[in-house]
């Protein structure tokens, strides 16, 4: 391909072209950078009287209307991509997970006893004020889970993976909110409480869902160096 | 019709085939072995390219080699096992669609 090269002056000053136009993600810049910068070479060396400013523009144009942005978002796509496929393969590990199991195996415990024991019946029996209770832990853990998001962004700034990952977290979040808000509005209109047979799933849904959560982040750390502070 | 708009839905196969006859292959060498080989008839833009290749990596067809060039930081792509397959049979797939079309593109009823 192409002889010419450019100088270190001017590929910082590529870079920094490139830094101005938004893009803060390294591995981002890295392939606008060779990109742009092969664009740039193969204009020079085609016609030795461009000057490198007067090259600079022309392979910028040649990008297109949009500029840089298509390969910012093919980026963003991929890192979406990524972290969707990783998510169902930890949603799969995490039904079989250890944690869930041992949820499960409580649960199963607490209800036995509560049929054989009649005085725990009295104790444990679902009454109006515990839904508002599993209101209350509910939010509480969509409050902490938003509170690490606050610090993920604290901590790595806007960057292109977390444009991704919030895409990706509010897809997520829908995952127990559906079926939550379904039981919520059917309590409403029957004017019942909810029982534990319907709670009970709903919980072990957002349970495996936090598991799997957990091992997204581990894998995107590993994966894209993304230090999610976990 | 635009003549990039009929490659479009090819771009995946087009891509794969070159990676597996190159070995390893950059984003920029793409868009030039594209414009070479079809002799200035086919472009291959970024906002195309960057996508499919970003799009195989993801579904684990191609996968990176990062490399040091001239200063600066070069991303390779390579084919996986999986990509090798993929290209065996998109290549495979394309070329009877094109024989189909040439066939459909001929073809002429009895009493025509």
């Amino acid at each position: 391909m192409h002889k010419m090269t450019l100088n270190e002056a001017q590929l910082l000053e590529l870079k920094r072209f490139i830094e101005h136009r938004g893009i803060k993600e390294l591995d981002v810049i890295h392939e606008v950078l060779d990109h742009f910068a092969c664009k740039v070479e193969e204009l020079m060396e085609a016609n030795p009287n461009l000057d490198f400013q007067e090259a600079l523009q022309k392979a910028h144009r040649s990008f297109g209307q949009s500029g840089f942005r298509p390969m910012i978002r093919a980026y963003e796509l991929q890192v979406e991509k990524i972290m969707w496929q990783t998510f169902k393969q930890a949603l799969v590990q995490a039904i079989s997970s250890p944690i869930i199991i041992a949820a499960i195996a409580v649960a199963l415990c607490g209800h036995l006893m509560m049929n054989h024991v009649p005085q725990l019946v009295k104790m444990f029996i679902v009454k109006e004020y515990s839904f508002y209770l599993i209101i209350c832990l509910l939010l509480i853990g969509q409050s902490i889970q938003w509170y690490i998001y606050y610090k993920i962004r604290k901590r790595i700034g806007i960057t292109t993976k977390l444009k991704a990952m919030q895409h990706w977290q509010k897809k997520v979040l829908s995952i127990p909110t559906l079926p939550f808000t379904l039981i919520i509005i059917l309590s409403m209109l029957q004017h019942t409480v909810i029982t534990n047979w319907i709670i009970a799933p709903v919980f072990i849904l957002m349970l495996i869902r936090i598991v799997a959560q957990y091992r997204t982040y581990q894998k995107m750390e590993e994966r894209f160096g993304i230090n999610f502070g976990l | 019709m635009d003549k990039d708009k009929i490659i479009k839905g090819s771009l995946a196969t087009i891509v794969l085939q070159l990676i597996q006859n190159n070995g390893r292959m950059y984003g920029y060498e793409i868009t030039k072995a594209v414009q070479e080989a079809s002799k200035g008839k086919m472009k291959l833009s970024e906002a195309a390219l960057y996508p499919t290749l970003h799009k195989l990596e993801a579904e684990g067809c191609i996968e990176t080699e990062i490399a040091i060039v001239q200063g600066r930081t070069r991303r390779y792509y390579k084919l996986t096992q999986k990509g090798n397959q993929e290209s065996i049979e998109q290549y495979n797939k394309l070329k009877e669609a094109i024989q189909s079309l040439q066939l459909v593109l001929s073809f002429k009823l009895n009493h025509a």
